[in-house]
């Protein structure tokens, strides 16, 4: 597809103010403020990127391993434009696919077809292009004229055909996700994986990240270990899985 | 597809351009795809009439009932000629319930849209200008009782009617940037937004929609129509839908409020629109 998509992360940082109630009430600081009391009400700030340098070239299929709380997830809302750095600089080229809270803008009472059409106009995309690829989606999930019920009265199993089938129906050249998706009953999930595999295998970048270290093994192509929002590797699959399997494995000896 | 997500990114370029020309570039591509947030707002009521079979005209019915109780009792009490009183109550009543209802629902938005927020990449101003759009259509639904109440009460047609649509651009302004302004302190401070509440429901009763601009003439309290910037916006729809005069003043000050709301709004937005996400 295209071989001119690019990411190029330099020292990029992120940085949560964790908000207590204290510090998001405006009534404690008007007190706090009256009545001169300048004792340290800091709030506490996480890290949760450090000083992230990376350089993601087209056909790199890059997987981000690190234990729960590392940064994974941040910094894939850092690279979807979620999240903008606090510090550091970002520059992403191509179009982007954020495979992640795929039930966003999703509304219980609305029905199917309705369904399709706010979460495409929710993630950007014209009205008469969701209306073109209208009943593509609809032949994806197999639901037939479920799509016309409201969303409340799907299968959990129902609700995710739909939700995977409008996340999908629309291709970047940069693909992020976030653990890889598996729905729906064994049929369906050998179509979803399937059309994944196809995504993926347009798309002109993918980061992934995840746990399973055979899917790593078989996608990806480059790694990096986070650790506490740092990036202490960057290499090949390889290198790094058994760098971090090590790592996990030292820490529970 | 997903061509604007592109443009939200934190790249070099736009850092050393004033933020404040791109914030302001956002919202203008933003407001331009009406196609977008018109049709979630489009949504949001067919959703509503889904809900229950009259959908949003519950809402008329209670500001009908109102209207007609609280109206000719009001009119009885300040002993005012309810021919005269009635229909600016009742325009009143409906405008503010516009501006309230935006406002409260304004300083909430982000929060309210926290999971999609973090979510999917989409400039932050579509959230709020669904809101608006979504409130402007429950009060072309309410438009339904003037039409009704000139029905029995008429009052002088006068082309000075169509000064309506300026008075509302102006007032629509006012309500963007004060949604943005409102929404993004109450990410920030999550005790604001009852203090809000409560605030607009003083200000009700400081701005001339149960009693009259009349009736205080004279008194101590007639500064209070001058200074209330609310009492200004109101009669920028009112006083033309009831083919009242308008002087030149009246629409100077509500520029200016339009454009006090919008310069606030716009520097709130392009100072902290990248930091919402991290509040929520």
């Amino acid at each position: 597809m295209s071989t001119t998509a690019h990411i190029v992360l330099r020292n990029v940082s992120v940085t949560f103010p964790v908000l207590s109630f204290r510090d998001r009430s405006l009534r404690s600081r008007f007190v706090r403020a009256v009545t001169l009391r300048r004792e340290a009400a800091r709030p506490h700030i996480v890290t949760a990127l450090d000083g992230i340098d990376l350089d993601i070239r087209a056909g790199d299929r890059v997987a981000i391993v690190g234990a729960n709380g590392a940064g994974k997830t941040t910094l894939l809302r850092v690279l979807a434009g979620i999240y903008h750095p606090t510090a550091g600089s970002i520059d992403v080229l191509g179009r982007c696919l954020s495979l992640f809270d795929l039930s966003a803008g999703f509304d219980e009472e609305a029905t199917g077809y309705e369904n399709i059409m706010r979460r495409g106009l929710v993630i950007g995309a014209r009205r008469t292009e969701i209306d073109a690829r209208r009943a593509e989606i609809a032949e994806f999930t197999e639901l037939g004229d479920r799509l016309d019920l409201p969303l409340r009265t799907y299968s959990s199993g129902m609700m995710l055909r739909l939700i995977f089938a409008v996340a999908t129906a629309v291709e970047g050249e940069i693909v992020l996700l976030d653990e890889w998706i598996g729905v729906g009953d064994q049929q369906f999930r050998k179509k979803a994986r399937q059309r994944l595999d196809e995504i993926v295998a347009r798309a002109g970048i993918l980061v992934l990240a995840s746990h399973d270290v055979d899917l790593i093994k078989s996608t990806c192509n480059r790694a990096i270990l986070l650790q506490e929002g740092q990036m202490t590797a960057a290499g090949t699959t390889e290198e790094i899985l058994d760098l971090y399997l090590g790592g996990a494995g030292d820490r529970k000896a | 597809m997903l061509r604007d997500v592109i443009a939200t990114f934190d790249n070099p370029e736009t850092r050393r351009g004033s933020r404040i020309q791109s914030a302001a570039k956002e919202i203008l591509a933003q407001a331009a795809q009406f196609d977008r947030w018109g049709t979630l707002a489009l949504m949001d009521i067919s959703l509503r009439y889904r809900r229950t079979v009259i959908g949003p005209l519950w809402i008329t019915l209670t500001l009908a009932a109102t209207i007609a109780s609280v109206g000719t009792v009001y009119a009885a009490l300040f002993k005012q000629d309810i021919a005269g009183f009635l229909p600016s109550f009742a325009v009143g009543l409906i405008v503010w319930t516009l501006v309230a209802t935006t406002l409260q629902e304004g300083s909430n938005i982000f929060v309210a849209s926290g999971h999609l927020i973090k979510a999917v990449p989409a400039p932050l101003i579509v959230h709020v200008l669904q809101m608006i759009a979504r409130n402007v259509l429950i009060f072309a639904h309410h438009l339904l009782i003037i039409v009704m109440l000139y029905a029995v009460i008429p009052w002088p047609l006068h082309w000075t009617m169509l000064l309506v649509l300026p008075g509302f651009a102006i007032l629509l302004v006012v309500l963007l940037g004060g949604a943005v302004a409102l929404g993004m302190l109450c990410a920030r401070f999550r005790d604001i937004g009852s203090a809000i509440v409560s605030g607009l429901q003083f200000v009700f009763f400081l701005t001339p929609v149960i009693w009259t601009e009349d009736s205080v003439r004279g008194t101590a309290f007639a500064w209070l129509t001058r200074v209330n910037p609310f009492a200004a916006l109101l009669d920028l729809v009112r006083r033309p839908l009831l083919s009242q005069p308008m002087d030149a003043e009246q629409w100077l000050l509500g520029l200016t409020y339009a454009l006090a709301t919008a310069a606030v709004g716009l520097v709130c937005y392009a100072k902290y629109r990248r930091r919402v996400a991290y509040w929520l």
